[in-house]
């Protein structure tokens, strides 16, 4: 038989202390900086695609190909000379319409981590409905993907936006296979990736992305700006670029393709 | 609060295998369990393991249901069973018990059942029969528990606990006869052999891609020889603006802003002042090694350290 043990043990006093969280103890040291801190440090939020070259590399009656190659850089021009990252962009169009997007990136700013690498891909405001064979219902990053179910889900682009009271980064869904983005009509755009699964957020921007004064006042349209996770193997920058001294040390470099159909989605 | 209801869920599924009707199941069925002709027309069948994690309550007050997919197409479902109402000898039939003493699991015990999965003939054929001709790529099995009844926080048919699993494909021979039914055509973008030659036209501002897509669908891509930007067309209408591109930025949260990296990485004294010295023999300051940390950094001249001393 079990001794019986009293339900409260200990005596009863006011506490003033718990254990204390990381960001908590992130804000009790003066020394150290966030990642937020070395993201604006290093010049991420502000980075500006400017055209390196754009050529055309090959074209038959059946498919054509586009090479771009973007720099992102700061647009002060103190900084403007630092190149925060190489995009290469392989546009491929065939005859039926497929778009194919290869990527190849280097992002040659050596912090910890970086906020994201992917594809950004501005859609018109009437675009309002999506559906999607991945991750969800719910918004699900890496650590909180377990919840989520991998089905085909649907939605109104405005409901995939989390409104966190403090505003920052929400949306985003993992484990894409494929994405609709559609009007009222049933008229869009598919994206799928070609390699493996993607991740995508499809939220309301101004354009600009970032909010700025409406001089006119009237009523800013909200754009949704896709953005696709499509980079996913991290290898060394290539070596001509460490030759060329743009890059001294990389922190990702990856290659991925996406294709989108401008096809009308609901034949698909 | 998908993930909150997924953590804090009151039962646990566990796939184990899938079994077919045949000698392995008759074998593996309990003498009381009556085989019914509803038993015979089932084909599939799901071995799940289930853990009742509730503290006090048994399984009686839920109802099941699972669902097969394939590629994200419906595949087979098991219809929802009230498992308080079911009867022992009904076409349910477990490996071990019957679903009787499913509905009375008791608090933290487990027991092994078969899921009956039946092939929906008017929705599924086509799906099936395309999954069974071509191995699917991703299958997936989803065990639901939903509330049978109404209490006093939740209506009939809210949802408790969806597991989904990862299933290896049904063994041959358990689904629908594949010539049965015809697969609709499926449109796939790119499968349609193009009737209109892609038409490539330049000029000083831009390319312009253009021709007659599946369906019959005209489409125009604009790429600006200035800028790079991209604007795809379809019908004449904008699908994809020209605000497209690399993107290496999101919002920032609020484990950005706090989050030090004091507890990734400390870098000592002379590791800072060496990547500092670094910093003004180089004149690549984009490859700069950002310091984690800049308490004792005393070269500040160079931008980046600038900025980085100057947001204490």
């Amino acid at each position: 038989m079990r001794a019986a043990v009293p339900p409260i043990n200990r005596p009863w006093y006011m506490r003033l202390f718990f254990a204390l969280p990381d960001r908590m103890l992130g804000v009790l040291d003066p020394n150290s900086h966030s990642y937020d801190d070395l993201w604006r440090a290093a010049g991420l939020h502000a980075a500006v695609p400017h055209l390196e070259s754009l050529e055309l590399e090959s074209q038959t009656t059946a498919v054509a190909e586009l090479r771009a190659t973007y720099a992102l850089r700061s647009p002060t021009p103190a900084r403007s000379s630092r190149t925060l990252a190489l995009h290469e962009l392989r546009i491929r169009v065939h005859a039926d319409g497929e778009v194919e997007l290869l990527n190849e990136a280097c992002v040659p700013v050596a912090v910890p981590s970086l906020p994201r690498v992917g594809l950004l891909l501005g859609l018109p405001a009437r675009l309002e409905r999506c559906r999607w064979f991945g991750l969800g219902p719910h918004e699900n990053y890496v650590d909180r993907q377990r919840g989520a179910t991998l089905a085909v889900h649907s939605a109104a682009v405005d409901e995939l936006f989390t409104p966190y009271l403090v505003p920052g980064e929400c949306g985003h869904r993992g484990g894409l296979r494929w994405l609709e983005v559609s009007d009222a009509v049933g008229a869009g755009v598919r994206v799928s990736g070609a390699g493996g699964p993607l991740g995508f957020s499809l939220l309301r921007h101004a354009r600009p992305p970032l909010p700025l004064p409406n001089p006119t006042g009237k009523p800013l349209t909200l754009r949704p700006l896709l953005f696709a996770s499509v980079f996913r193997h991290a290898r060394p920058c290539p070596p001509s670029l460490a030759a060329a001294g743009i890059v001294r040390r990389s922190s990702t470099a990856q290659r991925t393709r996406t294709s989108s159909s401008p096809t009308p989605i609901g034949c698909g | 609060m998908f993930e909150v209801r997924h953590v804090f869920r009151p039962v646990h599924a566990i796939f184990v295998a899938w079994r077919r009707d045949g000698a392995d199941s008759a074998a593996n069925a309990p003498a009381n369990a009556p085989d019914s002709a509803a038993d015979a027309a089932v084909p599939l069948r799901a071995l799940v393991r289930i853990t009742n994690r509730h503290e006090t309550l048994t399984l009686s007050h839920l109802r099941l249901f699972a669902v097969l997919e394939a590629d994200g197409a419906p595949l087979a479902r098991m219809p929802p069973r009230h498992l308080g109402a079911e009867e022992r000898g009904t076409r349910w039939r477990s490996l071990h018990t019957s679903l009787h003493s499913l509905a009375q699991l008791q608090p933290r015990e487990s027991l092994t059942v078969e899921l009956p999965l039946e092939f929906d003939a008017a929705t599924a054929a086509a799906a099936a029969a395309a999954a069974f001709a071509t191995p699917p790529r991703d299958v997936r099995l989803s065990v639901v528990f939903a509330l049978a009844l109404p209490n006093a926080w939740g209506e009939a048919g809210h949802e408790v606990v969806r597991e989904q699993f990862k299933v290896p494909p049904p063994p041959p021979g358990a689904g629908p006869d594949p010539g049965a039914a015809a697969a609709p055509a499926r449109l796939e973008v790119g499968a349609a052999a193009a009737t209109v030659a892609l038409r490539v036209e330049q000029s000083a501002q831009c390319f312009v891609l253009s021709g007659v897509g599946t369906g019959g669908v005209p489409f125009s891509y604009r790429v600006c020889r200035r800028s790079g930007a991209l604007a795809l067309r379809v019908r004449g209408a904008l699908v994809v603006e020209e605000a497209s591109g690399l993107q290496v930025w999101r919002a920032p949260t609020d484990n950005d802003r706090a989050n030090t990296l004091f507890s990734i990485s400390r870098p000592t004294a002379d590791s800072i002042a060496q990547m500092c010295a670094a910093a003004h023999d180089s004149s690549h300051l984009t490859s700069l090694m950002v310091p984690y940390a800049a308490p004792v950094c005393s070269a500040r001249r160079s931008g980046l350290c600038a900025s980085l001393c100057s947001m204490r």
